[in-house]
């Protein structure tokens, strides 16, 4: 039975530039009209090229090219997420995932939760990851439908590729970060006793913005603490004008 | 080509915002130049496959090496339009808002960052929410724009910020004129609204 998942809103900003994450994929067969996907395409063939004109002159006969514009099976290319969505779902790539959900990110995620930087080159770590697994869940869907009479081990791998990063997605997420997260956003507002602008820096937009309705509420308690309801607050737009 | 490149700077432009950046025409007319782009070569391959399985007889449907193509050109024209979707979307939400916040008054520095539609959606939906608040029903005449949160008091004190506020009509205190600078203990109904937008600073017990 297939896990009930949330659908991101299709008008989310945040989601929609999560969807950017650059996902390193191979094509399972030559893809026509696409080498310009191949920033070592030109290369390559021209290595080729070279290889066969060697070989065709030992051999005395005229050189055969291959069909132009064919991105080659098997080359190492780096698409965003919502380009290649369709060619994993259907299995037409194979997907390594990026970097930064390695072995290594994990154990420094593990090691020293608090200390990772995450809001200067990984803005948007949880919402790429947990979009990344959901495409890989839904590859490993259809692989499992399409060869459901025959061994599934793709489907299989996809299956436990995106669970091992969904769970470590959650145990980064939800430990001492959260924790230190919301202890900031109860001294956020008190500037003279506590600079949480390196706090800030260090965060992933999904915690930014978990940390800014966090701050938001504290201070809303603490003015209705001080008057109650009876204070008009004055529209955002005018007080940063 | 680009891969809709044009249209998620769009939205990172929105991002580096604190309320609204200004409405970027040139950028939304370069995703929809890309979309057109995409729809062409899309047509054009779609054409190209076609023609090839008239010619060979034993060749079914598409051949799977055009497919991946074809897909990244609909993936392509898909994300253009889903952005171009999201920055008008973010951008009308605002102005909702905002409509909300200052009680159908636009600020000024405001509307130097909108286009001519953008204007005109924020004067269509005041005057909806103005003849709604008019027309009465069942509960008579009332003022959505009143009382956000629940009042706790009918009269409050208020200092004048803004200039060129003239007078105002209240119910139960006459015409009262607004100078900058004076203060005056007036219904809370009446000046809610300039409250909101900036015009008025409400004071607390102390500060009286």
């Amino acid at each position: 039975m297939a896990a009930t998942q949330t659908m991101p809103s299709y008008y989310d900003i945040d989601t929609i530039l999560a969807e950017e994450e650059l996902i390193q994929i191979r094509p399972s067969f030559p893809f026509s009209h696409l080498s310009h996907l191949d920033p070592e395409h030109r290369s390559r063939k021209r290595r080729r090229v070279d290889k066969e004109n060697v070989g065709n002159a030992n051999r005395g006969s005229s050189v055969v090219g291959t069909a132009p514009h064919v991105l080659e099976e098997g080359a190492k290319i780096k698409m965003p997420m919502w380009a290649v969505d369709r060619w994993v779902v259907l299995g037409f790539v194979t997907v390594t995932l990026p970097g930064v959900y390695g072995r290594k990110m994990k154990e420094r995620l593990q090691a020293d939760p608090v200390s990772v930087d995450l809001g200067t080159n990984n803005t948007h770590y949880f919402l790429s990851g947990l979009l990344l697994a959901s495409l890989l869940q839904r590859a490993s869907q259809i692989a499992k439908r399409h060869r459901s009479r025959s061994a599934s081990s793709p489907a299989l791998q996809l299956s436990a590729l995106a669970q091992s990063l969904r769970y470590s997605l959650l145990n980064a997420m939800m430990g001492d970060r959260l924790r230190r997260n919301f202890d900031w956003t109860l001294s956020a507002l008190d500037a003279m006793e506590d600079d949480a602008s390196g706090h800030v820096g260090r965060l992933s937009v999904l915690e930014k913005l978990m940390f800014e309705k966090g701050v938001e509420s504290s201070g809303a308690v603490v003015r209705w603490r001080e008057g109650g309801s009876g204070r008009i607050a004055g529209s955002k737009v005018v007080v940063r004008g | 080509m680009n891969y809709a490149t044009r249209a998620r700077d769009l939205l990172l432009e929105l991002k580096s915002s604190d309320f609204l950046p200004t409405y970027n025409e040139e950028g939304v007319r370069a995703a929809l130049t890309e979309i057109n782009h995409h729809t062409d070569a899309l047509t054009d391959l779609v054409r190209a496959a076609n023609r090839s399985q008239g010619n060979d007889s034993q060749q079914q449907g598409i051949p799977i090496e055009s497919r991946p193509s074809m897909i990244l050109h609909d993936a392509s024209i898909r994300r253009n339009k889903r952005c171009l979707l999201a920055y008008h979307a973010y951008r009308i939400d605002k102005l909702r808002n905002l409509r909300w916040e200052t009680s159908g008054t636009l600020p000024s520095r405001v509307s130097p960052l909108l286009c001519e539609a953008e204007l005109e959606f924020f004067r269509a939906y005041d005057k909806l929410v103005a003849n709604t608040s008019l027309s009465g029903g069942t509960v008579g005449i009332l003022d959505y724009n009143a009382d956000m949160l629940p009042p706790t008091e009918n009269f409050i004190m208020v200092r004048v910020v803004e200039e060129g506020l003239g007078k105002i009509e209240t119910e139960s205190c006459g015409v009262v004129e607004l100078e900058v600078g004076t203060m005056h203990y007036l219904p809370r109904g009446d000046v809610e609204g300039l409250v909101r937008r900036g015009a008025l600073v409400q004071l607390s017990g102390e500060e009286c």
